[in-house]
């Protein structure tokens, strides 16, 4: 069906949101063009409007989720009904309620004491910055992992834990990720250390207690001699 | 809401979570998926007397499904073993990151002008299009368009804003 340009550029915008132009069309792509402005326009909203796409999957999803796990709605209720607040305080019960703000105090007082204190008493680590974001600092990098070799690296800083990932560049979507580890270093066993490509990249992803993404290394290449 | 009604809608939550179950390649087994939706189940309960009376149960639902099913495949993931034997394809984590992208735009839509939102939630949660929304609302398409037109690019904008798509 064929739709004239509308001249508003509203108008123009809606009729393509809603599908009366496609802007594959030679007079729309000709416009957007001309007016880079209304171009930025148009990728903003088609992007929104990809989002919104990816809501059709929801209703396609559901009729196929049949046998999903049973809910006990009268446990439910009862466990809605439980106060989420186990532990109250009072804080007028104490002797000195004031107590926890002195020791705020004295522990940002000794923050600013280590930290006025770290950066002459020791060097810094400095990270090789061959190595993605410079605070992660990958070993082998750029060169080969013999077998029974470890992957390590050093943290900017202590996170909980780290899990590892393994692409082969050239089929990133096979790629490989370890379990987490609560150590900075990973040791394939001989069955793993088969499975990696002949050359691979890895890097590191940091977590932290709750099992938030905190940081990711940049990669580095490696190879399975 | 009376509570056969809200017992109803949370059979939903058990398919909607199957669903994503299957869709992320089943990382929970059945029992850790039961206490997935009796958890669920447990939080709906508690917040769906916050919520005000029209509002949009169904999308509502999806997005605490979705993100309580996020939250317990990640907390499984941190007591997984090391080792690559059991190696999770690198998609299970684009799948995380696309469910919480598709929580992000249905909280914007909560955001965006009644009107506006319940159409394009009749477009694309119902699968209507713009004339059998119109038939539905009584008023003229290009009217519908115009909603969902306007509710699109609201939804840019709290999107934009909240670092999104």
């Amino acid at each position: 069906m064929h739709h004239e340009s509308p001249a508003d550029d509203d108008e123009f915008l809606q009729a393509l949101a809603c599908g009366d132009l496609e802007d594959q069309d030679p007079a729309v792509a000709a416009r957007l063009q001309a007016d880079p402005a209304l171009a930025r326009r148009w990728q903003e909203l088609a992007a929104t409007l990809s989002g919104l796409a990816d809501l059709d999957a929801i209703r396609t999803e559901l009729p196929e989720a049949d046998g999903g796990p049973r809910i006990d709605a009268a446990a439910a209720f009862a466990a809605a009904r439980r106060p989420t607040l186990a532990v109250a305080t009072d804080r007028r019960a104490g002797p000195s309620h004031r107590r926890p703000v002195l020791w705020l105090a004295a522990a940002a007082a000794l923050l600013i004491g280590l930290l006025l204190w770290q950066p002459w008493s020791s060097p810094s680590p400095l990270p090789d910055p061959h190595l993605g974001d410079r605070t992660f600092q990958l070993t082998p990098a750029d060169a080969p992992l013999p077998a029974g070799e470890r992957l390590t690296w050093v943290a900017p800083r202590g996170f909980a834990c780290y899990r590892v990932v393994i692409e082969d560049p050239a089929q990133p979507a096979n790629g490989m990720r370890t379990g987490l580890l609560t150590t900075p270093a990973w040791q394939p066993n001989d069955a793993e250390y088969r499975r990696l490509p002949p050359k691979f990249r890895w890097r590191v992803i940091a977590y932290d207690d709750s099992g938030q993404e905190l940081a990711t290394s940049a990669w580095a290449n490696a190879s399975r001699p | 809401m009376a509570e056969a009604e809200i017992e109803r809608r949370l059979q939903l939550l058990g398919r909607m979570l199957g669903g994503l179950n299957r869709r992320m390649g089943g990382p929970l087994s059945a029992a850790d998926l039961e206490d997935v939706a009796q958890e669920t189940a447990t939080v709906a309960i508690r917040k769906i007397r916050e919520l005000p009376a029209g509002a949009p149960l169904a999308a509502w639902f999806y997005r605490i499904c979705s993100f309580e099913f996020r939250n317990a495949v990640r907390r499984k993931r941190r007591t997984e073993v090391t080792s690559l034997d059991n190696h999770e394809p690198l998609h299970q984590d684009q799948t995380l990151a696309h469910l919480e992208q598709r929580e992000s735009v249905l909280h914007a839509l909560e955001q965006v002008r009644p009107d506006d939102a319940t159409t394009i939630r009749m477009h694309h949660l119902d699968g209507l299009t713009f004339v059998e929304i119109a038939e539905r609302l009584r008023t003229s398409v290009n009217t519908v368009k115009g909603r969902y037109y306007r509710g699109a690019e609201q939804l840019r904008g709290h999107l934009r804003r909240e670092g999104g798509a």
